[in-house]
C-alpha cells in the first residue's frame, strides 16, 4: 500500500516539476548537432510585461515567426520579467553576457522615458538595438453622444469649459499622458487627467460615463469605433485612417511621441550574432502573417535597422527629456 | 444567428474535446499546487495555444481556468495551505472538516459546489451577457470603494469571539502592506526600501506562499511531524449522501449568484466572490455558530462562488472586450492571436465561433466533474503520507511555485522572510485571513476613493448622487448598526422578561 502511494506521489511530483520548469525542456531540440554556428541553444527573450498583455502578444507573435528563420533549428524562449515598470528586465539585459543568447523586447518607455526618472541604472545608449518593430499611434476617444465631433469642436468645448473635460491615461510618465499633457500645454487648455491602470480600464470608465475621454492605443479602441459606441477625435501622429478624426501632424501641431516597440541586445554583442538576429526578425517582420497581425491591432510598421533604431531612441530620449523638464516632472 | 441555432457538431470535434480534457487536468494540478492558481494555469498553457484551432485554443484555457478554481481548494482542504486568496475562505471550514471528520467529504462538497457554480456562471454568460455587461458599466470607482469597505466590515464579522482587536490589527497591517509599490496617480514609489522588485507591490503568489505555506509547514514540523493527517483510506471517498447535497443546496445557490456578479467587477473578482458568499451563507444558515468549525455550508458557498465568477468575469470580455483580471487578459490574448477581437460585435461577426466557445465553456464544467471525481481521491491520498515525508515535498513545491510565477529570486527571499514573520503572528493567534483580505482590498479601496475624488473635483457628494453607490452606503450603515440594534433589542427583551417575572 505504502509503496503504491509512494510511486503515485513521486510520479505526481515529477509531473509537477516538469510542469513548473516550463517550456525550456520542451524546446531544447538536438543542440549538439550540425554547425557550431550561432545559435547553438535556445535564445531567451526578456519581455518586461505581464503575460497576455498587448506588448507580450506582439513579442510572442514576432518571435514565433522569427523562429523558423533561425539557423540550426533553434528557438526563442519568452521570459516575462515584470517589475519596476521594466527596469528589472532591462537591468537584467544590461548585465547579461553579450553573446546573443539574451535579448529583450522593449519599448520607448524603457529606453527613452525611464532613464530620465532616476531609478534606472541604464540610459538610452546602454543597449544595442536589433530592430525597430512597430508603433501603435494613440488616439483621443470620446463617446458617440459627445457634443463635439472633431478636433476644432472639441477644442472650443475645452476652451469654453475650463477644468471640465476629464480624460483617462495610464499615469505620469506614460506615453499617453506625456502626449496629452504636452498638447494641452501647446493649446493652453485646462483639461483633467485621470489615471487608470491600463487602456481597457479607461475605456470602461468612458463607456460607463464616468469620464469624458480616453487617450488609448488603437487596439483598445477599435471594436468600439466599429460598434459605434465611441468615436476618435484625433490621432497623435502624422496622418490618420479614421474618418472624422484628424491627426495632429496634419493640423500643424507637434505630433507626439511614438509608442514604439524595439528589440534590444546587450551593448557588446558581436557583429555576426547581431546580424543573425536582425535577419531572423526582419524576415518575420516582413512576412504577410505579421503584417496582418499589426493591421489587426491597427498598429503601424516602422522597420528601422540597428543604426537608425539607435538614432530614433536618442532623438526620442532628448524630446521626452525636454518635455518632462517643461512639465516640471524632472529637474 | 441566435444561441439556439447553433450546430453542436462543430463543437464536438476530437480536438475540442481533447483540449477541454487536457485543460481540465492541467488546471486541476496547477490549481492544487500551493500558491499557484488559475492565472498561472492559463499562462502556462498559453504558448501551446498558438498552433491550435481558435475554438480549441480558447477552450483549453477556459477549461484550465475553471479547473484551477476548484483545484485551489484541494491544497486548502488537504494540506491546510490555501493556494489562492479565494481559497482562504474555503479553508475556514475545509480544514476543520477534513481534520475532524473526513477529507474526502470536504473535497466532495468542494467539487460538487464548484461544478454547480461553474454551470450557473456559464449559463449567465450564454443567456444574459448584455444585461450583465450593462450593469457592470454602471459600477465604477465610488462603488468599488464602497464594496471594498463592505469587505473590510465583513472581515471583522468573521473574526472569532474575543479576538476582534487582533483581527483589526491584522486588517490595518494588510491595508498598510497593500500600499507598497508605485503610487499610480503620482508615479512615486512608496515604501519600497530601495528594492525595485517592490515597485509593483508585493507579489500575491510570493505573499500567499510566505504567509500560508511556510508557517503551516513550520507548525506541522513543530507539533505533529511524526503523525499523518488521515490514518484510514476509507475517509477519502468523495461521495456525498443525499442529505449532504440537500444541506449544501442553499449555500451553493447563494454562492453562485454572488459569484457571478462579483466576477463582473474588475479587481475584486474571485476573492470578493468567495468571501462575500461565505459571509452571506453564514448569515442565512440555520447553524451559523458552527461556521469555522467544519460546516459543509462554509465550503460550498465560497467554492461555488469562485467557479461562478469565471463565467461572470467572461461577460465583460465578450460584451465589451474588456478583461477584468490578469487571468482573463491571458484568455483574451489567445483570442487576439487567432485574429478574434472580443467586443460588442463578436456575436454577429463570428457567431459559430462565439457560441462554440460559450457552449464549450459549459462543457468544461462537465469535464471538471468527471475528472474531478477521478483525480480528487488521488490528491486526498496525499494525507495518508506521514508528515515527515509530506512536508519537505510540499515545501519544495511551494518554493518552486513561488519562483515560477515571476522568475525572480527576490520573491523566494520575500516568501521566506514573510513566512517567519507570519509564523509569529499565527502562533500569537492573529488572523491571517483578515490580513490577506485587507491586503487584496487595500488597492481597491485606495484607488477607488482617490479616483472618485479626482473625478468629482474633491466633492464627496459623488457617493450620494449615484444610485448604486447610495444603496451600498445604506447597506454599510445597516451593517455597522446591526450590533447596536441587537444589543438594544436584547436589553429590551431582558427588561420585558424581568417585568414579567415580577
Amino acid at each position: 500500500m505504502k509503496k503504491i502511494t509512494g510511486i503515485i506521489l513521486s510520479a505526481l511530483l515529477l509531473l509537477i516539476i516538469t510542469a513548473c520548469s516550463g517550456k525550456g525542456d520542451a524546446n531544447s531540440k538536438d543542440t549538439g548537432s550540425g554547425k557550431a554556428d550561432f545559435p547553438e541553444k535556445p535564445i531567451t527573450v526578456l519581455v518586461p510585461y505581464a503575460p497576455g498583455s498587448f506588448p507580450d502578444n506582439s513579442a510572442r507573435k514576432l518571435t514565433q515567426l522569427a523562429e523558423s528563420n533561425l539557423p540550426n533549428d533553434q528557438s526563442f524562449n519568452i521570459e516575462n520579467v515584470e517589475g519596476g515598470g521594466g527596469i528589472i528586465a532591462m537591468t537584467q539585459l544590461m548585465n547579461a553576457k553579450p553573446d546573443g543568447y539574451t535579448i529583450a523586447y522593449g519599448s520607448v518607455s524603457h529606453v527613452s522615458v525611464l532613464p530620465h526618472m532616476g531609478d534606472a541604472s541604464f540610459s538610452h545608449d546602454s543597449f544595442q538595438p536589433i530592430m525597430k518593430d512597430f508603433a501603435p499611434i494613440p488616439l483621443l476617444m470620446v463617446r458617440t453622444d459627445a457634443p463635439y465631433n472633431n478636433f476644432e469642436e472639441w477644442k472650443e468645448y475645452a476652451e469654453a469649459n475650463p477644468g471640465k473635460f476629464s480624460y483617462a491615461t495610464t499615469g505620469p510618465g506614460s506615453i499617453s499622458n506625456l502626449n496629452m499633457v504636452a498638447l494641452a500645454k501647446e493649446l493652453n487648455l485646462d483639461v483633467k487627467n485621470i489615471t487608470y491602470e491600463g487602456g481597457s480600464q479607461g475605456i470602461t470608465a468612458l463607456l460607463g460615463k464616468n469620464i469624458d475621454g480616453a487617450v488609448v492605443m488603437p487596439s483598445d479602441a477599435l471594436e468600439h469605433i466599429e460598434a459605434g459606441t465611441l468615436k476618435p477625435i484625433f490621432e497623435f501622429g502624422q496622418d490618420t485612417e479614421y474618418e472624422d478624426a484628424e491627426s495632429l501632424g496634419n493640423l500643424g501641431l507637434h505630433e507626439g511621441i511614438q509608442a514604439f516597440s524595439m528589440l534590444f541586445a546587450p551593448k557588446e554583442i558581436p557583429e555576426a550574432e547581431l546580424e543573425v538576429l536582425h535577419d531572423a526578425f526582419k524576415k518575420a517582420h516582413e512576412s504577410d502573417e505579421y503584417k496582418e497581425y499589426t493591421e489587426s491591432i491597427n498598429a503601424k510598421q516602422f522597420y528601422l535597422n540597428p543604426e537608425d533604431s539607435q538614432k530614433n531612441v536618442t532623438e526620442t530620449y532628448d524630446l521626452v527629456g525636454k518635455l518632462l523638464k517643461e512639465l516640471g516632472l524632472i529637474e | 444567428m441566435s444561441f439556439l441555432d447553433f450546430d453542436f457538431m462543430t463543437l464536438l470535434t476530437l480536438s475540442n474535446l481533447i483540449a477541454i480534457f487536457v485543460g481540465t487536468i492541467v488546471g486541476l494540478i496547477i490549481g492544487a499546487l500551493p500558491g499557484l492558481g488559475a492565472t498561472m494555469a492559463v499562462i502556462f498553457l498559453l504558448p501551446f495555444t498558438y498552433t491550435m484551432e481558435p475554438v480549441a485554443a480558447v477552450l483549453l484555457l477556459l477549461a484550465a481556468f475553471q479547473a484551477a478554481e476548484y483545484g485551489g481548494s484541494i491544497s486548502a482542504i488537504t494540506l491546510g495551505i490555501p493556494g489562492t486568496p479565494a481559497a482562504v475562505a474555503t479553508a475556514q471550514d475545509g480544514i476543520p472538516l477534513a481534520r475532524n471528520e473526513s477529507p474526502g467529504k470536504a473535497l466532495g462538497i468542494s467539487l460538487n459546489a464548484s461544478v454547480i457554480g461553474g454551470i450557473v456562471g456559464a449559463l449567465c454568460l450564454i443567456f444574459f451577457t448584455e444585461p450583465f455587461a450593462n450593469f457592470a458599466l454602471r459600477l465604477s470607482d465610488p462603488e468599488f470603494f464602497l464594496l471594498g469597505l463592505m469587505g473590510l466590515i465583513a472581515v471583522a464579522s468573521i473574526s472569532p469571539k474575543g479576538e476582534m482587536t487582533k483581527s483589526l490589527i491584522s486588517v490595518v497591517l494588510g491595508l498598510m502592506v497593500g500600499t507598497i509599490g508605485m503610487d499610480m496617480f503620482t508615479g512615486q514609489p512608496r515604501f519600497i526600501m530601495g528594492q525595485l522588485e517592490l515597485m509593483e507591490g508585493l507579489g500575491i503568489v510570493a505573499l500567499l506562499i510566505g504567509i500560508f505555506a511556510i508557517p503551516e509547514i513550520l507548525k506541522v514540523v513543530k507539533d505533529d511531524l511524526h503523525t499523518q493527517f488521515a490514518s484510514q483510506a476509507s475517509n477519502l471517498s468523495t461521495k456525498l449522501t443525499r442529505k449532504d447535497m440537500k444541506r449544501i443546496a442553499k449555500p451553493i445557490g447563494v454562492g453562485s449568484s454572488i459569484g457571478t456578479i462579483s466576477g463582473l467587477l474588475p479587481g475584486l473578482g474571485t476573492v470578493a466572490a468567495a468571501w462575500f458568499s461565505y459571509i452571506a451563507a453564514k448569515k442565512l444558515s440555520k447553524s451559523p455558530e458552527t461556521f469555522g468549525k467544519g460546516n459543509p455550508e462554509g465550503i460550498a458557498a465560497p467554492e461555488s462562488a469562485n467557479n461562478a465568477s469565471v463565467g461572470g468575469a467572461l461577460i465583460p470580455l465578450f460584451a465589451l472586450g474588456i478583461p477584468g483580471s490578469v487571468g482573463i487578459a491571458v484568455v483574451m490574448s489567445a483570442f487576439i492571436v487567432h485574429g478574434i477581437q472580443p467586443g460588442p460585435r463578436i456575436f454577429t461577426k463570428d457567431p459559430t465561433l462565439t457560441y462554440g466557445i460559450l457552449y464549450g465553456f459549459l462543457l468544461t464544467t462537465l469535464a471538471l466533474y468527471i475528472i474531478g471525481r477521478l483525480l480528487t481521491p488521488l490528491f486526498a491520498r496525499v494525507l495518508v503520507v506521514p508528515n515527515s515525508f509530506l512536508m519537505p515535498i510540499v515545501y519544495v513545491i511551494a518554493i518552486i511555485g513561488g519562483f515560477s510565477a515571476t522568475n525572480r529570486y527576490f520573491d523566494i527571499w520575500l516568501s521566506l522572510i514573510l513566512g517567519l514573520i507570519s509564523l509569529l503572528f499565527v502562533l500569537s493567534r492573529f488572523s491571517i485571513a483578515a490580513f490577506v483580505m485587507a491586503f487584496v482590498l487595500s488597492p481597491v479601496i485606495e484607488v477607488g476613493l482617490r479616483r472618485s475624488l479626482l473625478i468629482s473635483g474633491g466633492g464627496y457628494s459623488i457617493f450620494l448622487t449615484r444610485p448604486i453607490s447610495l444603496l451600498l452606503l445604506i447597506i454599510i450603515i445597516l451593517m455597522l448598526m446591526t450590533p447596536v440594534f441587537r444589543k438594544f433589542g436584547e436589553r429590551r427583551k431582558r427588561k420585558k422578561l424581568e417585568s414579567n417575572s415580577r
